[in-house]
Order: C-alpha cells, then structure tokens, then sequence
C-alpha cells in the first residue's frame, strides 16, 4: 500500500472511530473530545485531498471555535459530568439497526457508481479558484451568506440577552 | 452587471434593509418610545416590499448571476413573484398579529420583526433559486432565523423546549439535504436544476444511478422534515406549542409555502419528466404517493385526539402538507394544473392558517400553560368575545374545507388536478381525511359556542389591539375571497407555473 | 497531498514526543500512591470546594459572536487572494458583506451583549 493511502486510512480510522465514539460514549465530556478527533480527522482528509482552503476553514472554524464551543457549554452546566444517558427515549437496537441500514444502502451505492472525476488543481491553488468562483458565479448565495450570519448573530444575542421582562 | 438588472432581487433587498433598519432603531431608539413603532417599520417594509413585486408582477423572466455556461444560480419568474406575494402576506400578517400578543406575553422586541423579515427574505432565495447551492443558502437563512423566533420566550420552559426540538430536528434536516446534496454532485458534476434534468431525463445512464436517487432521497427527506410530513412530523406539535402563538402561525404556513414551494420547482424543473411511469422513474411518485396517503392519515388521526386547541392545529397542518403531496403526486406526473393548485392551497392555507393562530394569540391567557390551550378553556368564549369567535369560526370552517371558503376551492383544485392524472385512490384518501378533519375542526366552534360555561368561568385574558385586528381582517377577507371569486388567483397560479417552461 | 508530507511529519513527531513523554513518565517513575502523597505540596493548595464550577454563561455568549465573526473571517481569505483580479466589483460585493456584518457588530455593541456586567 502505498503511503498516500495508509494515510488517509490513517485518517478516515480517526474520524470513524472518534464519531463513534461520539456517538456511543456515555460522558459528554468524553463525547465531545472524540468529536475533535473525528472533525480534525476530516481536516486532515481534506488536506490530504488537496483542499487546503478548505482544511484550514474545518481547522479554524470547527476544531477551533464550534468544538471549543461544546467544550463551554459541557462546562457552563452545572454537574454535567453525572448525566449519562444521552437519550433513553429511543432504544439502541433500533437506533443502531437504522444506522447500520443506512450504511449499508450508502456502502453499496457508494461503490457501485462511477464517480464524477473532476481535475484536481495541484496544491495551493483552490483559495484562488474559491475566491474567483464566490465573487462572481456564487456572490448571491455569498451576499446572502452575510444575511444568515447576521440572522444567527440577533438570535444569539436575543437568547442570551439579560433582561427578563416580567409579564 | 449593472443596478437595473438587480432590481428582480428588490424585494428582497427591502426586507433585508428594513430588517437593519429595525435592528439599529431597537437599539437607537430611546426607552421611553417604548419601542412602539416597530411592528409599523416592518409592516411597512413588507407593503413596500409587496408593492414592488406587485409592479414586476408582468415583468418577463429575470435570470441573474450567470456562472459559467450562462446559467443563472437565481430566476425570478412569474412563479417566483407569485410565491413572493404569499411569503411576503404570510409575514406582514404575522407581524400585525404579533404586538397585541407580545405585549400579553411580555416581552416586545424590535429583533422579533428584523428575524421576521430576514427568514422571508431567505424563503425568497430558495423558491427563486435556480441551483441548489444558492438554495441551500437560502434555506439556512429561513431556518436560523426561524429557530431563533421560536426561542422568544426565554423564561418559558416549554418555549425553550420547543425552540430545542425544533433546531435539533431542523439540523438534522439540514444534515440530510446537505448529504443529498453532496451525492447528487458527486454523480451529476453539478447542483444546477438544469444539470440535474439533463441528468434526469429520458435515455442518460446517470439516471441508473442508484447514488443519484439516494442523493435526491436524502433531499426530499430534508423537505419533509421542513413541512412536517410523516414521519418526519415528531417536532411539529411540540414546537407549535411551545412558540409565541403568532410564532407559530408564521411557522406553519411560511416555512411550509417556501418548502413545497422549492420543492414544486424542483420536481418540475430539476426531475424533468424522470418522474412520469414511462422512464423507471415510478418508483418516485410511488413514495410521494406513500408520503401524502401516510401524512393524512397520521395527521389527522393524532389531530383527533389532541386536547390542546394548538395541538390539533399542529398535527391538522400535518395533515394539510399531505394534501399538498397529493398535487406534488400529480405534478410529477405532469399534470401541469395541480401546480397552479398547490399554490392556490397554499395561498388559501396561509390566511386561514395565520387567522386561526392569531384567535389565539389574541385569546391566550397571560398565564399561558397547556391547560389555558384546552378546548374546555375556551368554553363560551363565542360570547364574549364574539368577533374574534366568528372570525375564528370563519378560519376553521375554511380550514376543514367547507365552502364558501378559499379551504374548500384549494381542496377541489388539488383533488381535481389528482383526479386527472388518476390519482383515485389518492384522492379518496384525502376526502376521507378531510371528512375527518371536519370532525376535529368543528371541535373548536362546539367549544366556543356550545359548551356551558363552569362557574367561575374560565376567562382568556384578551389584548385587544388595532394591529392585531387589521391582521385578523386581512386573513379572513382573504379567505372569504378567495372562497368566493377563485378565479383570478388560480389563473395567477397557471401563468406561474406557465413560467416554470 | 505531497506538499503537506512536512505537515504530516511534523504532526507525527510532535504527537510522538509528547506521547513518549508522558509514557516515560508513567512507566518509570516511582509509584507509591496514598492519600497524603496525593495532596498538593508546595504548588497550590487543596481545594476547599468542587473544583468543577460553572462558569457565568457571558463567555458562551462571546464565544458564540467569536465563531459568527470567525465565520466572516473565513470568506474573507479568498477574496483577498483573488483581490486584484476582480476588480470593482468584487470590491462592492465584499463591501456588501461586511457591512452588513457590521451592522450587525453595532447592533450587538449597543445592545450591551458585548459589555461584561
């Protein structure tokens, strides 16, 4: 096997087994450090892909912020370490049973379709073509892109705002 | 590009202006105005926004941003004004309902109205929205700021109950489309509609496939979770519940119209006859088909035994999405006119839909709880407060589909359209499902009018104020004439679908 | 790919030492644990309440406009590197952005949620 694989095995290994472990731990805590592994493990995959933009952005924006935003939320609830069942509601057979279905339908697609193969810039070139494309074909969605952040910026303020008016 | 071809996209712009507008006047303005004059900026916003529109009504269609092959990521047609006119009422009643209620409920915030308009303003990108990707974006905008509407009532438990449900399964939706989308990409090369008919239509191997039918699957999940349609409906009772009453209302009828909107586009522009029983593509309207007969029956067999009058509203709008599969069912296998159809349901459900839930915001007690929502609580309540009770009537007579009322013409041009494609069976579902409905609907006018009142009698602490009534008056002079002269809207919803090519 | 093989080695390095390290330590110091030894001895001092606190949500409030404005960061990286070849009207596109985000940063400055009491 070639090296290049044996990395991205490497890789694709830490994502899997850091979203299961996600998934299945029954520590938050140890829940959302094993997403850490599974989202760098997804930097890292891009990288390895040749989207460097992209596996910065995965570093910056979720390694760095969304992740450590977890982390504060674990640590903002008060005796969040006794709380075990992530949700008793819904059975783990059935849940599991789902899971598995649905890997096994994307599996089997996975494999069986030819791929659509796109040439692939050599490294260090995606920023420019990302930044050609989002201001001239995509500068819609991008304009639109400030209304959504500004909509979610309002409602974090909204929600997290002092002032509880009394009926 | 020049200014003047942008001018399509104004209404939008609008609404996002008006939305910073109120943003700053929340925060400029000083505490003694009390703020009062937000709920009147954005309904002017919206009237601004709607007579732009209705100016550009005629205008031929605008194809902008054009990317590589000349392809525009947004198309604003006919269809698209249409579905801006429905989005946009859909917001401007909201906000005239919301005043009296916030004031009620205690908490009056100008961010209320600048959401509002920013998740129409998003809704208009994706029923306009010629790839998927610009869908996408718009979709996000509609939904976070929906989330955060949800989220008003802070200190309410079932408030915060409802807004996590609801952004829980919101995300998980997004999540799926999201998937749908990557696979479609990955076997067709493109998210653009057009691409995607190419890919779908007669004769292409791509449309043996099996990833691009998983990716368009992943998809329609994704819209199904955003109109509630079995079973992807958990969330829809409980956030119905939990949110801001006039919330609520804007919830279910403006998220619903923007998705089945899109969703009608998709079908007939991206699925470009791969659905029709003669390409293999069958298997498609068979699970649109499975979808409506499962929605109906499911919705208003819960509706039935709901005690809560919000509740039963919810799972009827369930119901309501099933009805509305039933002309997508149609549409997928051409038959043109249950599109116009759709959007006349849609038109119809907004202003019955938004009425029903502005009765009560206007009669919920200050107290709130779910006891306050049972229908026993509204015992006598016809004659105490009787306009709101006729009105109230009025939307619920049209919601069960009775005439005179735009419920019932919606009804006859969506069951009709079906029949003709020979949807029979389809179509004997849904009257028995609306016979059903009939049931739980008229529920609400035996608890207002024919119950006796207990002594002490329970008593709905109504806020009357000139905003909610102006609102309350547009949904039923909608309702009413669209119940009584049909014609020009459904000949509108032609034309719109005309423009689809 | 061959371009982040330093990256790579870099990463398998630094995971490596810190790992040896902390094996090292573990494998070959002496262990002879009880409860006095536990005890922090001339760094710091025992803990007279649970250690784990909670902390005021106002951080979870900055963190959340942190990642809003990372987010914004983000876009900007291609346009700067594409800057110049875009011309005006990349320029007004990205003026169109950022106000509007900007807006949005004096909403939030006004409306206080910036201020720490």
């Amino acid at each position: 096997m070639p090296l290049s694989d044996l990395v991205f095995y490497l890789f694709a290994a830490m994502v899997v087994v850091g979203a299961a472990g996600a998934a299945i731990s029954q520590n938050l805590v140890y829940a959302a450090f094993l997403l850490l592994a599974a989202l760098f493990g997804v930097a890292a995959i891009f990288a390895w892909l040749s989207a460097d933009y992209v596996a910065i952005t995965q570093t910056i924006v979720y390694v760095g912020g969304i992740l450590v935003l977890f982390l504060f939320a674990v640590m903002l609830t008060n005796r969040i370490t006794d709380a075990r069942h992530s949700n008793p509601a819904v059975g783990k057979r059935p849940a599991a049973l789902v899971s598995l279905g649905l890997f096994g339908v994307l599996a089997y697609v996975s494999i069986e379709t030819p791929w659509k193969h796109f040439d692939v810039p050599a490294g260090g070139e995606t920023t420019h073509l990302l930044g050609q494309a989002l201001l001239s074909t995509y500068v819609l969605p991008f304009e639109v892109l400030s209304v959504l952040l500004l909509a979610a910026l309002v409602g974090a303020v909204v929600m997290s705002r002092k002032e509880t008016p009394k009926p | 590009m020049s200014v003047n071809e942008l001018l399509p996209l104004l209404p939008a712009g609008v609404l996002v202006v008006f939305g910073l507008l109120l943003l700053l006047y929340e925060v400029f303005s000083n505490q003694s105005e009390q703020r009062r004059y937000s709920a009147h900026l954005a309904v002017l916003g919206f009237a601004i926004a709607l007579t732009v529109v209705a100016f550009q009504l005629r205008d031929p269609t605008a194809s902008l941003f054009l990317g590589p092959g000349g392809l525009a990521s947004l198309v604003v047609d006919a269809f698209a004004r249409v579905a801006f006119i429905l989005l946009m009422v859909a917001g401007l009643v909201a906000c005239l309902l919301s005043p009296g209620y916030a004031k009620n409920a205690g908490h009056s915030l100008g961010e209320y109205y600048g959401l509002l308009m920013f998740s129409v303003a998003g809704m208009m990108i994706m029923v306009s929205a010629a790839d998927l990707a610009t869908f996408f974006v718009g979709l996000e905008t509609m939904s976070v700021a929906v989330y955060a509407l949800t989220a008003l009532r802070r200190r309410d438990v079932r408030s915060t109950e409802a807004a996590l449900k609801y952004f829980l399964m919101g995300a998980f939706a997004t999540a799926f489309f999201l998937f749908g989308l990557a696979l479609v990409f990955g076997t067709v090369g493109s998210l653009h509609l057009t691409h995607l008919a190419e890919a779908m239509s007669t004769g292409t191997t791509l449309l043996r496939e099996p990833l691009l039918h998983v990716g368009l699957l992943l998809i329609l999940v994704g819209f199904a979770f955003k109109v509630a349609a079995f079973p992807f409906h958990m969330w829809a009772p409980d956030a119905y519940e939990g949110a801001p009453t006039p919330v609520t209302g804007f919830m279910a009828v403006a998220v619903k119209t923007a998705a089945f909107v899109s969703l009608l586009r998709l079908i007939v522009v991206g699925f470009d006859g791969a659905m029709s029983s003669q390409t293999g593509g069958a298997s498609w309207t068979v699970l649109l088909e499975a979808l409506s007969i499962s929605t109906i029956l499911v919705g208003n067999a819960l509706a039935l035994t709901q005690r809560s009058i919000k509740r039963m509203l919810a799972y009827s709008s369930v119901a309501h999405s099933g009805y509305v599969f039933i002309g997508l069912t149609a549409v997928a296998e051409g038959e043109a006119s249950a599109g116009a159809g759709i959007l006349f349901y849609l038109a119809a459900y907004t202003a019955m839909t938004l009425g029903a839930f502005g009765v009560l915001a206007y009669l919920e007690r200050r107290e709130g709880g779910s006891e306050a929502e049972r229908f026993g609580a509204y015992a006598g309540i016809g004659f105490r407060h009787p306009a709101a009770s006729a009105l109230m009537a009025l939307f619920v007579v049209s919601l069960a589909g009775l005439p005179p009322t735009g419920g019932f013409f919606g009804k006859l041009f969506v069951f009709s359209a079906a029949l003709r494609a020979g949807h029979t069976g389809l179509v004997l579902i849904g009257v028995l499902g609306s016979v059903i409905g009939v049931y739980y609907y008229l529920r609400v006018i035996v608890a207002f009018y024919m119950r006796d009142v207990p002594e002490p009698g329970p008593t709905p602490s109504a806020t009357p104020s000139a905003e909610l009534g102006f609102g309350l008056l547009i949904a039923a002079i909608l309702v009413v004439v669209l119940g009584v002269v049909p014609g020009p809207l459904i000949e509108l919803g032609r034309a719109a679908i005309a423009s689809l090519g | 790919m061959h371009s982040y093989g330093t990256l790579l080695i870099l990463l398998i390095i630094a995971l490596g030492i810190a790992g040896l390290l902390h094996t090292l330590g573990t494998v070959l110091g002496p262990k002879a644990r009880n409860p006095l030894k536990d005890q922090p001895f001339e760094c710091g001092q025992i803990a007279k309440r649970p250690l784990r606190q909670r902390i005021s949500v106002k951080f979870y409030v900055v963190a959340l406009l942190f990642i809003l404005f990372d987010m914004e960061v983000v876009f900007l990286y291609p346009w700067a590197v594409v800057f110049k070849d875009l011309g005006w009207l990349g320029f007004w596109s990205m003026i169109t952005f950022t106000s509007v985000l900007v807006l949005g940063l004096v909403y939030v400055w006004k409306k206080g949620a910036l201020d720490w009491e």
